[in-house]
């Protein structure tokens, strides 16, 4: 492979993967899957790319995502081994409940809205930027931030109680 | 809960993950997958050609019958309804008939076993002009032409010489010819394929 990728991959490969496990809602596996498979489609174009590479792996990756997502609905997964509980860790941040019930819930929001609260929200992308990369209006990543937010803050709300 | 809250949550999520070392080899086996997976459907697809094409320009179901794979020649039952005439490649320069077919200068070196082309074809007139370019002048090809239903014609094809065959098939089959060098050195040969309208 190129050395140009190869760095790429190295520099940014981490950074990548955390978006793919928030877009795929927490699933590591499913997410490192994923970016193999978008890093790979990358790399077939990669002389081709002007300027920086990440903008368009970021594409692939929300791109492939949603429609695993939406395949999956029909051809699911499951693992039969329970995987072992995370160790607790205290202090770094919100607390743990509240986080798994987010993860919880993030998993059951339609996958658009779900790559829309994860570019706005993780990213720290604009409205026009994420409108942008999934190729729908601001006004639809406007509406499907707040559906997604209020939606999560109901669940979420009600499950820590 | 706040945007802010939100984006902590998210953050505290994701804080402790690392790519893989092993990432870039997943990406090296995905792509040597794609490349595989690629050429079998490649030669699927080519396969199903070949197979759905015979028995479609068989029936007469395309304009124009599929291009011939070179293969040995199948025998062919004689039977003096029909005939291979020979003349000079000047008696046929292709006027009002439509090419079938054309060969792209296929070199042959001496040693290389007889080489043949199979086509199918519907009961009409056909015209098969040859003709052959070699290194040396006491190199030659000798053609053997099979026609359903016509008796076999062996003729031979010398430098810079052309040759012509006239083919009628009363019934539908395979049109063929078998091409055996015989000499020293590469020679080039064109074969073009018409039929009359």
């Amino acid at each position: 492979m190129d050395d140009d990728f190869e760095a790429f991959v190295t520099a940014r490969g981490s950074a990548l993967l955390r978006t793919a496990v928030l877009l795929s809602a927490g699933s590591r596996h499913d997410a490192e899957d994923t970016l193999q498979t978008a890093l790979e489609k990358a790399y077939r174009h990669w002389r081709r790319i002007d300027g920086d590479p990440e903008p368009y792996v970021r594409r692939i990756l929300v791109n492939l995502t949603i429609n695993r997502t939406r395949r999956f609905r029909i051809l699911r997964e499951f693992s039969f081994a329970d995987p072992p509980d995370p160790p607790d860790r205290p202090g770094d941040g919100p607390d743990v409940p509240l986080r798994t019930t987010l993860l919880a819930e993030l998993r059951t929001l339609p996958p658009r809205q779900r790559a829309v609260l994860v570019l706005r929200y993780w990213e720290d992308l604009s409205e026009a930027e994420t409108a942008a990369l999934l190729g729908c209006a601001v006004g639809t990543v406007k509406s499907q931030a707040a559906k997604g937010l209020a939606k999560l803050r109901a669940r979420t709300l009600e499950d820590v109680r | 809960m706040t945007e802010q809250q939100f984006r902590d949550a998210l953050r505290a999520e994701v804080a402790d993950l690392t790519a893989s070392p092993a990432l870039l080899e997943g990406i090296a086996i995905k792509r040597r997958r794609r490349i595989v997976r690629n050429r079998a459907f490649a030669a699927t697809a080519a396969a199903l050609v070949v197979i759905g094409g015979v028995p479609l320009a068989l029936d007469g179901g395309g304009e124009k019958p599929a291009p011939p794979a070179a293969t040995a020649t199948a025998a062919v039952v004689p039977s003096p309804a029909a005939d291979i005439h020979v003349g000079s490649e000047a008696t046929y320069d292709g006027k009002d008939a439509d090419l079938l077919w054309e060969s792209k200068d296929e070199q042959i070196p001496v040693a290389d076993a007889p080489f043949g082309v199979d086509y199918p074809a519907e009961p009409g007139t056909y015209f098969l002009a040859a003709t052959c370019d070699a290194e040396r002048s006491d190199y030659k090809i000798v053609l053997e032409l099979r026609a359903p239903g016509a008796k076999p014609v062996v003729k031979t094809i010398r430098p810079n010489k052309g040759i012509a065959f006239e083919i009628t098939a009363l019934k539908r089959g395979v049109v063929s010819a078998v091409a055996r060098p015989v000499g020293e050195g590469r020679a080039a040969i064109t074969w073009r394929l018409y039929r009359d309208k």
